[in-house]
């Protein structure tokens, strides 16, 4: 009996699970940013994840996580109709707005649809760039090895995608 | 520096500490923050990530633990385990095939139900489901007879199993309606696939496929989000005539007889179910027919004769 762990591939629970705890994260929010929450992202990182498993005599713990960004752009890629991509927008509940004025509410909602309608016309490169640095903190370094792009792509992106954001949100304005 | 440039690095995180304090200062930089801040409403909701690995090495390893110990044990344990088995299996096959075991009872007198994961469902007039409560959370199997609108929480698959199909969902808001020879689901969100007869057919919002006496059909609609009858309606397009008549009988609780009507001829239309008087004018009226209500009995003829 071979008792020396084989850490060539992934087929050990161990390295599995430890694969799983570090990209399941990562690989979710790049698919919740990129397609939306009706693209049931959640189901598409469990089934990149069993395909791992399966293929897991063939794919090295190092290249793992690039893997499964693979399958599971091509798992939505295939799942979906390029159907409108749809991003929720969460209600903060806070208790600090009660003196703010029936009008200024208002502005404030016709500002977040407004922004929504335009996050939602983005193209699905740049809003999952801009997303994955400005709301869950990644840096462009990071982005750059999550999508397989340079650091430099990934500054052009979030510049333009904020730029277009922009002219949508002010231009509606007047 | 131009303007450009200057908020390529600001984003970058690239200014030196007075050019970040200047250009905080402007207007411009005022506008961008309200809007980077905005965005934030906009996260991806928190991944489990211990719940996801969970259910994922629940489903993958599973196989891995068994064997070894099959290996373990004694030839003695192994025949001993045969008739564990086979016990096991008479048990659950008991169960399976009468009705009356537990758990699985048909649910038929309630309009609204909730499944133990909270997904939703609405039953027609007449119609029933039953489901496993115990294996729920591993396969979310509903047997319905009848006709029903689901509202489907994300999880693992969702079947509904009725005579004549079986749909398949992730999580989604659909009707499935099964009555004699018509079979039709609509999808109001999400998608849906449907396996009806040899052929399987994926459904997108507001469409709807359907097997009429053998015929098979899909087509889309534009407004609506949910079925008519949760409304109190019941609405057809191009149905067999018989088929609108058996569902009166269903939503008014009446008996039904036609007089050298054609109950093949197609109708379309909608009758509502709280007003029996005007929902028989609602169906007979376009085809040129007569009713007459006698008690709890209703006859239709051709009008004129």
């Amino acid at each position: 009996m071979n008792k020396e762990p084989d850490i060539e591939n992934v087929c050990s629970e161990k390295v599995f699970s430890e694969l799983y705890k570090s990209v399941s994260k990562d690989l979710y929010n790049f698919l919740y940013y990129k397609y939306g929450e009706d693209s049931d992202p959640q189901d598409i990182v469990q089934s990149a994840f069993e395909k791992l498993w399966k293929n897991c005599k063939n794919v090295l713990p190092g290249k793992a996580r690039s893997f499964l960004f693979t399958v599971a752009n091509n798992e939505m890629l295939n799942a979906i109709s390029r159907k409108k991509t749809v991003l929720n927008y969460r209600l903060e509940k806070t208790g600090d707005h009660t003196n703010e004025t029936p009008e200024f509410l208002l502005e404030e909602k016709e500002y977040h649809d407004r922004l929504q309608r335009a996050l939602e016309a983005l193209s699905e490169d740049q809003r999952v760039t801009f997303m994955l640095n400005r709301v869950e903190g990644k840096t462009h370094q990071e982005i750059a090895d999550m999508l397989g792009i340079s650091r430099k792509a990934v500054e052009k992106r979030i510049y333009t995608a904020l730029n277009i954001l922009r002219q949508k949100v002010e231009l509606t304005k007047i | 520096m131009t303007n450009g440039d200057k908020i390529k690095k600001w984003l970058a995180g690239e200014l030196s500490d007075a050019e970040r304090k200047a250009f905080e200062s402007t207007e411009e930089y005022a506008e961008i923050n309200r809007l980077l801040e905005a965005v934030n409403h906009f996260k991806a909701p928190e991944y489990d990530v211990e719940s996801g690995y969970g259910r994922l090495s629940g489903h993958l390893f599973h196989h891995k633990r068994t064997v070894p110990f099959y290996e373990r044990i004694s030839p003695v344990f192994r025949i001993a385990a045969i008739f564990v088995l086979a016990l096991t299996i008479g048990y659950f096959s008991y169960h399976r095939f009468h009705p009356g075991s537990k758990g699985r009872n048909w649910i038929s007198e309630q309009t609204a139900v909730y499944l133990p994961d909270s997904s939703f469902v609405s039953l027609n007039a007449g119609s029933r489901i039953r489901y496993s409560e115990k294996k729920w959370e591993k396969e979310r199997a509903i047997e319905l007879d009848g006709e029903a609108f689901f509202i489907v929480k994300n999880g693992p698959p969702f079947t509904v199993q009725s005579p004549q199909g079986l749909v398949t969902v992730l999580g989604t808001e659909f009707t499935v309606k099964d009555w004699e020879d018509f079979y039709q689901v609509t999808c109001y969100a999400g998608s849906v696939k449907v396996s009806a007869r040899k052929n399987s057919v994926v459904l997108q919002p507001r469409a709807t496929f359907r097997v009429v006496k053998g015929r098979e059909e899909t087509y889309r609609f534009s407004e609506l989000s949910e079925p008519g009858w949760l409304r109190g309606e019941s609405s057809f397009r191009s149905v067999p005539l018989n088929l609108v008549i058996n569902e009166l009988k269903r939503q008014y609780k009446v008996s039904v007889e036609t007089r050298g009507v054609d109950v093949n001829q197609l109708f379309t239309g909608s009758f509502a179910h709280d007003n029996l008087e005007i929902a028989l004018q609602a169906v007979t009226l376009p085809l040129h027919l007569n009713y007459d209500i006698r008690g709890n009995k209703i006859v239709i003829t051709v009008e004129g004769k």
